[in-house]
């Protein structure tokens, strides 16, 4: 046996199928494993005219490959694609394939078989999406459920402006069948007016109904300014409190706080707690009982908490762990369906945050809902998503207090592959500063808490040295003129903007750091 | 993609069990494992793929059976003949294989088949002559002997 024959053989021991070529791709070897691999008996391979004729590939350029190794005398490996062997050509393999040079001018070409991962991968990609779809049908029908257990007092509320818009329209028909209905302008018009009021309250009873029932886009957060949610809350919840004579509060410490949420989620998580707060209070017959959300965010607390209280009868210690499994619930059968705790914990989870409940028997329950505060979720959410797509893009921070704005960046830039971090106070912002490095800054210039100069003052001072960008309106434009020497502020982006000229200028700012 | 399924009955301390379709991460043992007797006679014969997620499920399998149990495998088809010579712990410890598809090709009609052989059959590493049913000629064994039949050496 020729000694190259012999030197060939040390492939049969590897894991790997290997076929051995020369500079005129006729194949010298291939070891145990290619035969089996490819299920081709050897008197097959041994006739095959060139390596070429054994395998073939729509994505791998195996030819291309092959002549570039031996072009450039060094290993080259392919991306990742499926082959087929021309022997067995019904079977498809996900594999990557290495040539390399070895002595006396010939050349290894080896494959890495990636076919078991790549069906795994596909596979359970499937069942989770089952899943994902199978959850989003379940917290369909919890809303559905919550929804009906409120309809009687929305009914109610709804009743009561028909009343009104009814006897008003009465009164109306009356003055217009005077002879001079004129002589009662001013009563017209105040019938006028009610019924306008009534009609725009049912109005809004119906609209919130409506969009918490068919909200489409369960899985898109958007920058939300809390206070509104909790408000939309309580007018859905509102009515069936009214009925049971149960008072329910609201605690605002900063009306323009803002998250990173999904809104009807998030209503969603708010609506069971009070339903459930309203359930055990009714059930105890607590004296003055009372419901409060509040909206707390602590100074330097990177959460911020909308915590659920009421006075009723408290839950047992006991019971704490369980009370956020599914298909737990305390009332009788047939009247919850055990998996509103269950899932506002899931929702509170997919937004990086974390539910709690203090309670002790007979002294009320208190449910804290911790939400990250919008420059950690948006820069988490971002760079997980940019990960996904493995793309290398930069990180942007955009600070407005304006949250539609913050909506419409949020699109352009996390389209275009970057990181986007939203903020709308600048003390916030520095202070994720501190920690995440930024690429670029695009900051409004009037903001309540902290203009743009101060914020870009603190920035220099801190020694952060990336491209500060003003977005502001014409009248503000001396603003920038005083700071683009005074802070090094780069640029300025008019307001209203449209998407090409943000991208341009990011495209421009970004060109500076590199 | 056919999932596996396994049926087997036990003859006097003796499980019989047939196999038949992919030996696969969804492949389940959980059933057949409850039985813990003293001789086991497994049939390959019906499987159609097995994979390296199979193989740890296998092995796991057989770990599982009584230490001093008498294993034996029949009709075992090629794919399963290539993983027991690649893979350690595929055959345990005093199993044997009674049974196997071997494959040869016949020239003159230009065709291939997988011919049952037993064990026994295998004198020196070297296939035994098998006749075509088709051209009554002898045919060539059509893989590496040395390495095919490797696994009755282990």
């Amino acid at each position: 046996m020729a000694k190259s024959e012999e030197q060939f053989k040390l492939f049969d021991n590897t894991f790997e199928p290997v076929i051995i070529f020369n500079k005129k791709k006729e194949i010298l070897y291939f070891n145990h494993n290619f035969v089996t691999f490819s299920k081709s008996p050897p008197r097959v391979l041994k006739k095959a005219a060139s390596v070429t004729d054994v395998l073939s590939s729509e994505k791998i350029q195996i030819k291309k490959l092959i002549d570039s190794c031996i072009k450039e005398n060094q290993a080259v490996i392919s991306e990742e694609g499926q082959i087929q062997f021309t022997q067995n050509a019904e079977a498809i393999y996900t594999v990557v394939i290495k040539v390399f040079p070895i002595e006396d001018n010939n050349y290894v070409l080896c494959l890495n078989d990636l076919s078991v991962e790549k069906n795994l991968f596909d596979k359970y990609r499937d069942q989770i999406e089952e899943l994902k779809s199978t959850h989003s049908q379940i917290v369909q029908a919890d809303k559905l459920a919550t929804l009906g257990e409120l309809t009687a007092g929305i009914s109610h509320e709804i009743n009561n402006p028909l009343t009104i818009a009814s006897g008003n329209s009465e009164i109306i028909q009356m003055i217009l069948e005077n002879e001079n209905p004129f002589n009662q302008k001013e009563t017209l018009i105040q019938a006028i007016n009610d019924v306008k009021d009534s009609l725009e309250r049912i109005h809004i009873i119906v609209n919130n109904m409506r969009s918490f029932l068919l909200h489409k886009r369960e899985e898109k957060k958007e920058y939300c300014k809390l206070a509104d949610i909790i408000k939309t809350a309580k007018e859905l919840v509102g009515p069936s409190f009214n009925e049971g004579k149960v008072m329910l509060d609201i605690k605002l410490q900063d009306e323009d706080l803002v998250g990173l949420v999904n809104k009807v989620k998030i209503e969603q998580v708010l609506i069971n707690l009070c339903k459930n707060a309203l359930d055990a209070l009714l059930s105890a017959q607590t004296k003055n009982p009372v419901v409060t959300i509040e909206l707390i965010k602590m100074p330097k607390e990177n959460y911020l908490n909308i915590v659920v209280t009421d006075n009723g009868p408290g839950i047992p210690k006991e019971i704490h762990e369980d009370i956020f499994s599914p298909f737990f619930t305390t009332k009788e059968v047939g009247e919850g369906t055990g998996l509103g705790l269950s899932i506002c914990s899931k929702i509170i989870e997919s937004h990086q945050g974390a539910i709690k409940l203090e309670s002790e028997k007979g002294k009320g329950a208190k449910f804290t809902i911790k939400l990250p505060v919008i420059e950690m979720s948006s820069y988490s959410q971002n760079e997980i998503l940019m990960n996904q797509k493995n793309r290398d893009g930069k990180r942007i921070l955009v600070v407005d207090n304006e949250v539609q704005i913050l909506n419409i960046l949020n699109k352009f830039i996390e389209d275009e592959g970057h990181v986007f971090v939203g903020s709308t106070n600048g003390q916030e912002a520095l202070r994720f500063l501190e920690s995440i490095r930024i690429d670029l800054i695009i900051t409004d210039h009037s903001m309540p808490k902290m203009n743009g100069s101060e914020f870009s003052k603190k920035v220099r001072e801190s020694g952060i040295k990336c491209p500060i960008y003003y977005l502001t309106s014409k009248k503000n434009i001396e603003h920038f003129n005083q700071d683009k020497d005074k802070y090094n502020v780069s640029g300025l982006i008019l307001k209203p903007f449209t998407r090409e000229e943000i991208l341009e200028t990011i495209k421009l700012a970004l060109g500076e750091t590199n | 993609m056919s999932k596996l399924t396994i049926n087997f009955k036990v003859v006097s301390n003796k499980v019989m069990a047939n196999f038949a379709g992919n030996i696969d991460e969804d492949a389940s043992f959980a059933e057949i494992e409850k039985v813990q007797e003293k001789e086991y006679v497994f049939d390959f014969d019906k499987v159609n793929m097995i994979n390296s997620c199979g193989i740890r499920e296998w092995i796991k399998f057989i770990e599982k059976l009584p230490k001093d149990a008498k294993i034996i495998y029949q009709k075992c088809p090629q794919i399963i003949i290539e993983q027991m010579n690649m893979v350690h712990g595929f055959i345990r410890q005093g199993a044997s294989i009674e049974s196997f598809y071997a494959p040869y090709y016949d020239e003159d009609s230009d065709t291939e088949h997988k011919i049952l052989l037993k064990s026994s059959d295998i004198k020196d590493g070297k296939a035994p002559a098998v006749k075509s049913p088709e051209s009554g000629k002898e045919m060539e064994f059509d893989a590496i002997e040395a390495q095919y039949f490797g696994f009755l050496k282990k």
